[in-house]
């Protein structure tokens, strides 16, 4: 009878675990796509047969590792998926970190990646912090899963740098920042990404595909193989529902 | 007032005389894990267990995305692929702390299992079942700290946020930690409870034969 009781107990935790998990990746899928912000898409809005989102805060090591690899194979990535599937691919950033306590760094990246696009360079700000970050963080073991060390607060500096290594105007970005101009849409952004998702990023949405963080061990070239799988079963599963 | 004095001493009497049958135990214990884990039978079953908990966790350990995989529209042999991906993936586990914390968590799995299957076979079955099921709720906590707290992609948060609201992913992090060190510890009492009913075993045993 006890051992009737404990088998059940164990079945019925499993079983708790296991609809809970699911209950995230089962949360079905947005619908009419409209873009949050279009200087943070690639590829063309008009025309997309496919939308791509990723939901991120540029200080979430995953979401980093995901970045870090099409970034490094950009062209190809271009050439296959965004130009040759005529996918909208679309980076949703968030402090969701910030405003869980983790990193004080999500805020001013967060707002830093709105100001950027303003200026209508994104792209460059966000592919200069990225190369930023690897170089003085990420490639040292620090800030790449639960168990490293930490990146410590960062000076705000450190962002107008990257802005300007990324090819923004250096008065304008500082001036944004200093007046918070982007603080409200990054505040939009993360309440409406915290209200969708009930969990964390990094968070994909391929049309009707979703998934939940990214496998990889911080190597662009192998990491990109587990960026094309991601894809790949986005336009599969997609085919698969029409 | 005086009456108190002798009391405390009492339970701390006690706790050091528990501590310290605790350590003998877990000296027979090693002895024990050490007779079960020689046979050849038990070390292919430590090493097939080791291999499982080994992928199983490697599968989840960033998160939830290869299930979602496996139920995508990808084609069988893709889905084959990324099976194969987490294999390789096993190997890179030795390149991180977080890694190494999964092997470690592994092995010690698979030796309460050889163990279990030890105590079982030798009609120790209360005991066999008491260390599987220590062993199973070490697990299930072990698998719910799995993943990134940091980002929220783990087991624990989609819980949490639940009852915490955003704050979850933070109390997501600090549980987990919390969770993988009772996940440790209760493996570790679990093994040094079987190792013991093996070394009994054993002994009894060759006391018999003799």
């Amino acid at each position: 009878m006890k051992k009737g009781i404990r088998i059940g107990l164990i079945v019925l935790f499993i079983g708790f675990l296991f609809a809970l998990a699911s209950y995230n990746s089962l949360h079905p899928a947005e619908q009419g796509y409209t873009v949050w912000n279009d200087a943070m898409t690639m590829g063309d809005k008009e025309t997309a047969k496919h939308h791509f989102i990723m939901y991120t805060d540029i200080f979430c090591p995953y979401c980093d590792k995901f970045s870090d690899a099409v970034t490094a194979n950009l062209d190809d990535f271009k050439e296959q998926y965004i130009d040759g599937q005529n996918i909208l691919f679309e980076i949703r950033v968030t402090d969701l970190n910030y405003l869980a306590g983790h990193s004080n760094n999500s805020l001013p990246a967060g707002e830093g990646a709105y100001c950027a696009a303003k200026q209508n360079n994104f792209w460059g700000y966000y592919h200069s912090l990225l190369d930023k970050l690897f170089e003085d963080y990420h490639s040292k073991g620090i800030g790449v899963d639960r168990n490293s060390e930490h990146i410590p607060d960062l000076n705000i500096t450190y962002f107008y740098d990257a802005a300007e290594k990324g090819g923004l105007n250096r008065e304008q970005f500082v001036s944004c920042m200093e007046k918070h101009e982007g603080k409200s849409e990054l505040d939009k952004n993360t309440t409406r990404t915290a209200n969708t998702l009930n969990g964390g990023v990094p968070y994909f949405v391929f049309d009707k595909f979703t998934y939940n963080g990214f496998m990889g061990e911080w190597n662009p070239t192998t990491d990109y193989i587990n960026v094309r799988i991601l894809m790949d079963a986005g336009l599969e599963t997609g085919k698969e529902k029409e | 007032m005086g009456e108190k004095k002798p009391k405390k001493r009492s339970v701390f009497k006690k706790l050091k005389q528990n501590c310290e049958a605790f350590t003998n135990k877990a000296k027979y214990a090693v002895v024990g894990c050490g007779y079960c884990v020689r046979r050849p039978k038990y070390i292919a079953l430590f090493v097939a267990s080791f291999l499982f908990f080994l992928f199983f966790l490697t599968f989840f350990r960033d998160g939830n995305g290869n299930w979602q995989l496996l139920w995508s529209g990808l084609s069988f042999g893709y889905k084959m692929k990324v099976l194969g991906l987490v294999c390789l993936a096993m190997f890179g586990n030795f390149a991180s702390l977080y890694g190494i914390s999964l092997i470690f968590l592994s092995l010690l799995q698979a030796l309460a299992i050889a163990l279990i299957v030890f105590a079982w076979r030798n009609r120790k079955r209360e005991a066999a079942l008491d260390g599987a099921s220590a062993g199973g709720f070490a697990s299930l906590l072990g698998f719910a700290t799995l993943g990134c707290p940091t980002c929220g992609i783990s087991f624990l948060t989609p819980i949490l946020s639940a009852l915490a609201g955003a704050s979850a992913t933070m109390l997501a992090e600090r549980i987990g930690t919390v969770l993988s060190i009772l996940a440790f510890a209760l493996l570790l009492y679990a093994i040094v409870k079987l190792g013991y009913t093996v070394y009994i075993i054993v002994g009894t045993s060759k006391k018999e034969e003799k």
